[in-house]
């Protein structure tokens, strides 16, 4: 309904049916405490979202989350959600409360237009594969990064955290 | 010596939305300008819903506001409604109420806790509060997922609920579905308990407003979807008189029109206005919390509005553990309503306060005129009202404080500012082309 603000509801779903490992799929909205409760549900999670000023329309943007802090940003500002309360706010508010995810990957796609009753932009809607296919290889990576955790825990190395997943730990 | 003092505010923080704050106090006290700026761009939501079918129009208008969604699809189902001339009965009636009160339990907790509360216990965020009040979070965060649970299955997902329908709604909860959620409900009754007694013991600063408050009064009932509209300071008004009384106007400096009285007054909607006018219809178990929290109620103290939210949360936590307790399931809740012309005004009581829809539609049900008056854009000339006369108490304070303090007071009215600026009415005024 406002041009490319719902890409990422669309390629989330489109994602999760194509994914082998089972996750959690969550449309939160952008209000920080919400965000915070979805955050806290699981130690792994991928987070997709419309950006806005983080490139050129239907470009992708990809920072990693440990621990529950953002690494880097894409470009100089600490808001790359098209939301007001972004997800750094609510990140820095779980890591406080000690329920940020331990692992995990914001994965950003920059709209052209998010006018009330305007379709999904062209360069939106081409770039929705290539989003898809890197929300499904993101989903791959982390579970593969938990089997080795199993495996390295087998073998009675300590891995923290990430000891405890199972295959529902991963939210996206 | 006193000094003229500057307060300028670019960026107005823990608000929904974009909004800025100037004014300017002499060294005598006179305040020469006062602006709430709002300079998010407006959404045009009236315009876009012309020629719309109306049985579009409530999933639309939830769009307005991510925080209350509920409330623009409960005002508008219910003018469309009256403008077909029908009127909803059980358990459409009940249904609604019960979606009602997850929306207030979610909004309330939310700007209680995350927007309101660093105010008072003196942290720039709820992020810096988290550090030294972190139980104090956890228990909001498990409350608004409460609230977010219930409006889940009655509106079909928590985000832009879909199941709201004119007529009523698409499927009626189950009631195995109502009952799981129970546990968590009286979890949650016994925090916002506590969260009342919390709030009261907070030291509010020492300002009473003799305002116009306005909300809906219903004789049987916390007023949520239906009565008349009623005034401290004037006439009780049905939904079709509102518009003689209550009227928007633009102002240079604001994105968001600004609502008065006929006549030029402000006037001011919320929970301080809902309590006043009915406080004696708040459930009993909330009741007894307002009266034994310490805090005189009814107030018309704007910085007490944090306990009153608290109080509320009460009110909708219990009605929803007393309708779930008392739900039958129904084989439909949804009622047939002609496609007819006509014109339907409706206004109904979003956790920040009245908010006032009318549509004409025509005979095959496409809307040919919207107009859809928020809370914020009633309370905005209000909130400048209270700055006015708020900031030359405080010209002792340091410049630090005074801008606390005055942000402190716009945020008790928790403005949504995504909301208020739903609709511009924009003029394009082209100077004359000179001839020479």
């Amino acid at each position: 309904m406002r041009g490319d603000d719902g890409l990422a509801l669309e390629a989330a779903s489109v994602a999760a049916s194509q994914m082998r490992h089972q996750v959690q799929l969550q449309c939160v909205n952008g209000n920080v405490a919400d965000l915070v409760n979805a955050l806290s549900e699981a130690p792994r999670i991928i987070v997709v979202d419309a950006t806005h000023g983080a490139g050129e329309p239907g470009s992708l943007s990809r920072v990693e989350i440990v621990n529950g802090v953002l690494q880097s940003m894409p470009h100089d500002t600490a808001r790359v959600s098209s939301h007001g309360l972004g997800l750094q706010e609510a990140l820095g508010l779980a890591a406080t409360l000690g329920v940020a995810p331990g692992k995990g990957v914001f994965i950003g796609m920059e709209g052209a237009s998010y006018e009330l009753g305007q379709p999904m932009s062209d360069a939106v809607r081409s770039g929705l594969p290539a989003l898809v296919a890197t929300l499904v290889e993101e989903a791959a990576r982390l579970s593969a990064t938990k089997r080795r955790v199993q495996e390295l825990a087998a073998m009675g190395i300590d891995c923290g955290q990430l000891q405890s997943c199972n295959a529902e730990d991963l939210a996206l | 010596m006193k000094t003229e003092r500057t307060i300028k505010v670019d960026y107005l923080a823990r608000v929904e939305g974009e909004g800025a704050l100037d004014i300017v106090v002499t060294a005598e006290g006179e305040v020469t300008d006062c602006r709430l700026r709002i300079f998010e761009p407006p959404r045009f939501f009236e315009a876009f819903l012309q020629g719309k079918s109306r049985e579009e129009v409530p999933d639309v208008t939830a769009r307005i506001c991510g925080i209350c969604p509920v409330a623009y699809q409960m005002s508008s189902a219910h003018a469309l409604e009256a403008a077909a001339g029908v009127h909803m009965g059980e358990p459409i009636r009940t249904l609604r109420r019960l979606l009602y009160c997850g929306e207030w339990i979610e909004s309330h907790v939310l700007h209680v806790h995350m927007l309101h509360a660093p105010d008072f216990l003196g942290y720039e965020s709820a992020i810096s509060m988290a550090a030294d009040h972190g139980d104090v979070v956890k228990r909001a965060l498990r409350m608004k997922k409460a609230g977010n649970d219930l409006v889940d299955i009655i509106g079909g997902r928590s985000v832009h609920p879909v199941s709201v329908r004119v007529g009523g709604f698409s499927r009626p909860p189950r009631k195995r579905e109502l009952k799981r959620l129970l546990p968590d409900l009286e979890r949650t009754l016994d925090d916002a308990l506590d969260v009342v007694k919390f709030f009261a013991t907070l030291d509010f600063p020492d300002k009473e407003i003799y305002y116009d408050f306005v909300s809906l009064s219903h004789p049987d009932e916390y007023p949520m979807n239906e009565g008349k509209v009623v005034s401290s300071k004037g006439p009780s008004v049905t939904f079709d008189e509102y518009e003689d009384h209550y009227r928007e106007e633009h102002v240079a400096h604001s994105n968001a029109l600004h609502s008065r009285r006929v006549g030029g007054g402000t006037y001011h909607v919320g929970p301080l206005a809902r309590l006043y006018h009915c406080m004696d219809r708040l459930h009993p178990t909330a009741l007894q919390s307002a009266r034994e929290c310490g805090v005189p109620l009814p107030t018309t103290n704007p910085f007490v509005s944090i306990v009153v939210r608290a109080v509320e949360t009460v009110h909708a936590v219990a009605e929803a553990i007393d309708i779930i307790n008392g739900y039958n399931e129904p084989a439909s809740a949804l009622q047939e309503v002609p496609i007819q012309a006509g014109r339907g005004c409706w206004a109904t009581e979003a956790p920040r306060g009245l908010l006032y829809h009318s549509y004409d539609v025509d005979e095959s049900g496409s809307i040919v005129k919207a107009k859809i008056v928020p809370p914020t854009s009633q309370n905005q000339p209000q909130i400048e009202e209270d700055l006015r006369s708020y900031a030359p108490e405080l010209m002792d304070l340091d410049q630090e404080d005074m801008t606390w303090k005055l942000e402190q007071l716009v945020r008790c009215y928790d403005p949504c500012i995504s909301c208020a600026t739903h609709f511009l009415k924009v003029n394009v005024i082209h100077p004359p082309v000179s001839s020479g």
